[in-house]
């Protein structure tokens, strides 16, 4: 595509620009990846969007001509805007987000400290719908439990399209084994181990779905989650959408801790019941169950002038001041306001936060 | 009871099912790649009952057919000789279509298997321009002639299937269409007098395409803004990165929106979806319609939610 | 395939570009999976569009 001066440009629907604090971003919902702007050009792409270039240079008297060809030229390299003589004809693209489901995903925490059924767990989010789970071990766990716990899913044609698994390494998942599961049993999305001698990704095969991802970090306990990373970005329109009236961790998930206690989220102290005496139904009758589900990136404070605020996934589990509702992810070591990121667990200013949690320093295995 | 014809593995029915479950637990779904039971198609003097699948159709009031059909041949039979194949489909077929028009005439029905099998592209060219929608200029001939002064009364033309896309299976290889492509002169030359019906259409030189996919009398065009980019495409560093064409939601300027709901409307059809193309000069350029043409892609991109209106539309209305 | 070719120049036009494929070695298709609650009994699974928890980073 060809810069025209004198046709009106359009911004793609489905690239959206945020703005932060001190510059901002474009989130390309469509190829799933983001690039980032200064504020300067987010402006004027706001103001701007449906004129012609010629129209504003014309608009800054011709001072900043240089400047703007710069910018439509990074415009057009990435494809985020076309030329139309009909730019009317290009609406914007809804923002509403929907599920069919009331819980759309599920924390499983399997512990040392006390034994529930997982299979009673699982018929109880299949009766809920629910599509996709994660279950992490903290505890030993051998190849034939987990291939017990999925064949489960087959047998009672679970609900559940996706389960990925967080185990502590052992000799006993042979990579092969592993992946020759995650072939046959097409529900299972990707095995994490932890504790592993190295670091490791092997993607999936012949494009099939199925991953494996080996660290050498050591998992202890759940006060390891809540991480805010690059990494975990989340650029898609569901997730976009969502993050806009609701909490992009809590909404719609249901957790089971290691104690069997059921929770918004395995690291929060509330529960609302336990899986040996309630159902999921019951605990979502409680009013002050959905309580965190609406906390978005709107008001939670240094995330609402992020630029990365819809594609970033929140925690509420731990956050900088542990009293205040809408304080900022504890886990999360960017600053919005001077564009930097850095370790968290090393800011002096979250230390009490760290120490209210008892959150002890990462290990990993050398 | 809503009933849904569609396939395991459809997303579209996937999604839309998700959705209706929401709503209510009143729906029954028949997938293509099963096998259907047709326990009665009963025709007496003073009724006509049926019962599919367990089914008793007089329960049912909205179908909504997305895709494939019913199936009321064994699959055992499937790998059968291809003659007798043929002919066990001939006699299913025919079946199906009354079927369809049967229970057509006392409950709501939303899509066709009759109208996706007898797609037939040269009919619909001929609807969409007396409802006033612009097409590419088109010849069939089975002649050389004829053929050599359409290619010179162009700038460039087209070829495509009149109906069918060419899937010939031979013992270990197979010949298939290759879509729609520009005719050379090359090829018109290396042709005899006289061929077998042929297709050729003028080639619109397009702005950008539109995908408008449509339920009952509900639009949903969607754009799709092909880079004809050179930059791009030489740039090396984009020489194994897959740049999709863009896909944004549309409006249609409503002289041709109403065009369009009235070429629905003379077609007959409930559900589909229709191509055109935007030529240099802003104008509708109408190519085909498919029946049962995806939607999954549309809805996705333009965040659309097409499986929950359509959900909503069976439950509700 | 010979004997189309052959013929090619009394076939139409749209046989000039078709393709000849070799019929592909029996390829595994991939498994799929079976959902009660939406009456599908072989569907291609997915996984969720955002992490659920975020106690793993790459």
């Amino acid at each position: 595509m060809k810069v025209e001066q004198e046709t009106p440009f359009k911004l793609i629907a489905n690239c959206i620009p945020v703005k932060g604090a001190k510059r901002s971003s474009i989130c390309d919902l469509h190829r799933g990846s983001i690039q980032l702007i200064p504020n300067d050009l987010y402006e004027l792409i706001k103001k701007h969007e449906g004129n012609t270039i010629i129209e504003i240079k014309k608009e800054y008297n011709h001072k900043y001509d240089t400047v703007i060809d710069e910018y439509f030229e990074f415009l057009i390299e990435h494809e985020f805007i076309f030329f139309t003589a009909t730019p009317e004809l290009f609406p914007k693209m809804s923002m509403e987000w929907q599920s069919p489901n009331e819980i759309t995903n599920a924390i499983i925490d399997i512990g040392r400290s006390y034994k529930y059924d997982i299979f009673k767990v699982l018929d109880g989010l299949t009766n809920m719908n629910c599509k996709h789970v994660e279950l992490r071990f903290f505890r030993k766990i051998d190849f034939d439990e987990i291939e017990t716990t999925v064949k489960h899913l087959n047998t009672i044609k679970s609900s559940v399209l996706s389960i990925d698994f967080t185990i502590p390494f052992s000799k006993d998942f042979d990579k092969k084994k592993v992946q020759d599961l995650m072939y046959n049993f097409p529900r299972v999305s990707s095995f994490r181990f932890y504790s592993a001698p190295e670091k490791k990704f092997i993607p999936p095969i012949d494009n099939k779905r199925g991953y494996i991802i080996y660290s050498n970090q050591v998992l202890k306990n759940v006060k390891c989650c809540g991480l805010i990373d690059p990494g975990l970005f989340s650029v898609n329109i569901k997730t976009f959408t969502e993050s806009l009236k609701h909490n992009s961790c809590l909404n719609g998930k249901i957790s089971i801790d290691i104690d069997g206690n059921i929770k918004n989220c395995p690291s929060m102290k509330k529960s609302f019941g336990h899986i040996d005496k309630n159902t999921f139904e019951e605990v979502l009758e409680n009013k002050n169950y959905k309580e965190y589900w609406s906390i978005n990136k709107n008001q939670i404070e240094t995330c609402k002038d992020c630029e990365f605020r819809y594609i970033c996934t929140d925690c509420r589990a731990y956050v900088e001041t542990p009293k205040n509702t809408f304080s900022k992810p504890l886990k999360c070591g960017y600053d919005p306001y001077e564009n930097t990121w850095e370790d968290w667990d090393k800011n002096p200013l979250k230390q009490e936060a760290i120490n209210y949690y008892g959150l002890e320093p990462t290990e990993s295995i050398s | 009871m809503i009933l849904v014809i569609g396939d395991t593995n459809d997303i579209t029915t996937n999604i839309a099912m998700e959705w209706i479950r929401h709503y209510t637990k009143d729906v029954k779904r028949i997938n293509f790649s099963g096998y259907t039971p047709l326990n009665s198609l009963k025709i007496t003097n003073q009724t006509c009952t049926s019962k599919i699948a367990c089914i008793d159709t007089s329960k049912v009031e909205k179908i909504w057919h997305r895709r494939g059909s019913m199936r009321f041949l064994p699959s055992t039979l499937r790998n059968t000789t291809s003659s007798l194949y043929t002919y066990l489909k001939k006699e299913e077929d025919s079946l199906l279509k009354s079927l369809e028009d049967i229970l057509g005439e006392t409950k709501e029905y939303i899509g066709s298997y009759h109208k996706e099998v007898e797609n037939y592209k040269i009919d619909y060219l001929l609807k969409a321009k007396d409802c006033g929608i612009r097409i590419p200029d088109t010849l069939i001939t089975t002649s050389k002639k004829e053929l050599q002064s359409f290619f010179n009364a162009y700038d460039q033309i087209i070829t495509k299937d009149i109906r069918y896309g060419i899937k010939i299976k031979a013992q270990d290889s197979g010949m298939y269409s290759a879509g729609t492509f520009v005719v050379s002169e090359d090829m018109i030359t290396s042709m005899k007098e006289h061929f077998a019906p042929t297709l050729v259409q003028e080639k619109i030189d397009k702005k950008y395409e539109i995908r408008v996919f449509f339920f009952k009398t509900t639009l949903y065009p969607m754009a799709i803004l092909s880079q004809n980019d050179t930059k791009t495409s030489v740039d090396y560093r984009n020489y194994n990165r897959e740049k999709p064409n863009r896909n944004v939601p549309v409006l249609l300027p409503k002289h041709i929106e109403q065009k369009v709901l009235n070429f629905i409307k003379r077609s007959r059809l409930s559900t589909g979806s229709i191509d055109l193309i935007v030529d240099r000069s802003d104008d509708y350029i109408f190519l085909e319609v498919n029946p049962q043409g995806q939607l999954d892609w549309v809805s996705k991109h333009c965040n659309y939610y097409i499986e929950k209106n359509i959900a909503e539309y069976l439950v509700f209305k | 395939m010979d004997q189309i070719k052959k013929l090619q120049p009394v076939l139409p036009l749209t046989f000039q570009k078709a393709e000849i494929q070799k019929n592909r070695i029996f390829k595994q298709q991939n498994k799929t999976i079976a959902i009660d609650y939406i009456d599908t009994d072989a569907m291609t699974p997915y996984s969720f569009y955002r992490p659920i928890s975020k106690i793993f980073t790459l």
